[in-house]
């Protein structure tokens, strides 16, 4: 049902201030680069971002921007996802009254939430209000086990945002210990880099709880509910790969000399 | 008896997201703390998750509140159903049939 085809593809991105770049699949515009990876498009950008935490600044931010972390330096990265309904882009509506393909219309998402506001007159409505986007999510939906772990997530939907948010770590102990938590920062980090648009990070009192989240605040209208299916399916994953180790990394009764000989300031190997 | 995590149960107060309650299994011989529970978790998740911990086989679980004697419903929060330090037994859903 993919309907940005290659020659669309181009055509959309040039009209959009993006040209194609030396490296294969990649496009830049004066403030963004855009790489193409199957059915997923990445934006990125860089700058602004020196002295920030990437596991503390990103957390409750609108729209899918999160911290990439490279060897030399951190970059703030949206995923898009291509592989777009067809009815969907035909009822997609931009503003002044023209219609938007559903890319032009993620990409301005992405343009409208990169200083980290709401964009506005943004709401959700009609169909995105709460009861009808419940009927999006699956019974249990909220409920991610993996083993003996078991986490419960919530939707927020309200004025200024709609996200989905599942704890990963009810409660990180304040003694932990500074190896411990190198470990377990360079644990979230790794994840932040491995999965498509869930961002983790600390959040709660005194910043003690670790959530996963995707955050649909400011997405396009049409494209919601879709967005929504996609997100969830992406943070269930995201999350029951992550507790097992996260838990083990943070419990205080775990004994391992490992946590204390092995430096966490690893080399970090992108993947994706 | 086995008891798992020497950890105090401590009673939260009910405002709290997470509590801790004690768990039996169906013999009696052994029990566990589950520790820091989300309150707004079904109990059936939290039977599942509990009959893992105990490497307990992959069939149908539910919890039984031993003050009461009443099965909790899979499909509510625990945190409605059962108090913090509350005593559960965590038994297998076995049903006779009838004719």
């Amino acid at each position: 049902m993919t309907l940005l085809l290659e020659a669309d593809l181009e055509a959309t991105l040039a009209g959009l201030g993006f040209r194609r770049t030396l490296r294969a699949n990649r496009y830049a515009s004066k403030q963004l680069t855009l790489e193409i990876d199957g059915r997923w498009a990445t934006v990125t950008t860089w700058g602004g971002l020196e002295n920030q935490d990437p596991l503390t600044e990103f957390v409750g931010r609108p729209g899918l921007w999160k911290p990439s972390v490279a060897p030399d330096g951190m970059a703030r990265a949206f995923d898009l996802w291509l592989d777009v309904p067809a009815n969907t882009e035909a009822d997609a509506c931009g503003p002044e009254d023209r219609t938007d393909s559903a890319l032009e219309s993620m990409l301005n998402w992405a343009l409208e939430t990169a200083d980290g506001q709401v964009p506005r007159g943004w709401l959700p409505e009609g169909e995105s209000s709460r009861s009808e986007l419940e009927r999006f999510i699956p019974e249990g939906g909220l409920t991610v086990q993996a083993g003996p772990f078991v986490r419960q997530g919530e939707l927020i939907c309200d004025s200024s945002r709609l996200a989905i948010s599942i704890p990963v770590l009810d409660h990180v102990p304040e003694d932990l210990g500074a190896s411990r938590v190198g470990w377990l920062r360079a644990l979230l980090i790794d994840a932040l880099d491995r999965w498509r648009m869930v961002r983790v990070g600390f959040a709660g009192k005194q910043q003690a709880q670790v959530v996963a989240e995707v955050d649909l605040t400011g997405a396009p209208q049409p494209l919601i509910p879709d967005l929504l299916r996609i997100g969830l399916d992406a943070l269930r994953w995201f999350v029951q790969w992550l507790v097992k180790p996260a838990v083990l990394v943070s419990d205080p009764g775990t004994v391992c000399d490992a946590f204390d000989v092995c430096r966490s300031a690893l080399i970090h190997e992108r993947r994706r | 008896m086995d008891r798992e995590s020497g950890a105090l149960v401590t009673v939260e107060s009910p405002e709290a997201e997470a509590f801790s309650f004690e768990v039996n299994d169906v013999t009696g011989t052994y029990t566990m703390t589950a520790n820091d529970v989300q309150r707004s978790l079904p109990a059936g998740a939290v039977a599942k998750a509990l009959a893992s911990r105990m490497s307990l086989p992959d069939t149908p679980w539910a919890l039984r509140n031993d003050s009461t004697a009443e099965f909790l419903d899979d499909s509510r929060p625990i945190g409605e159903q059962i108090r913090p330090g509350a005593l559960v037994t965590l038994t297998t859903k076995t049903h006779l049939g009838a004719r």
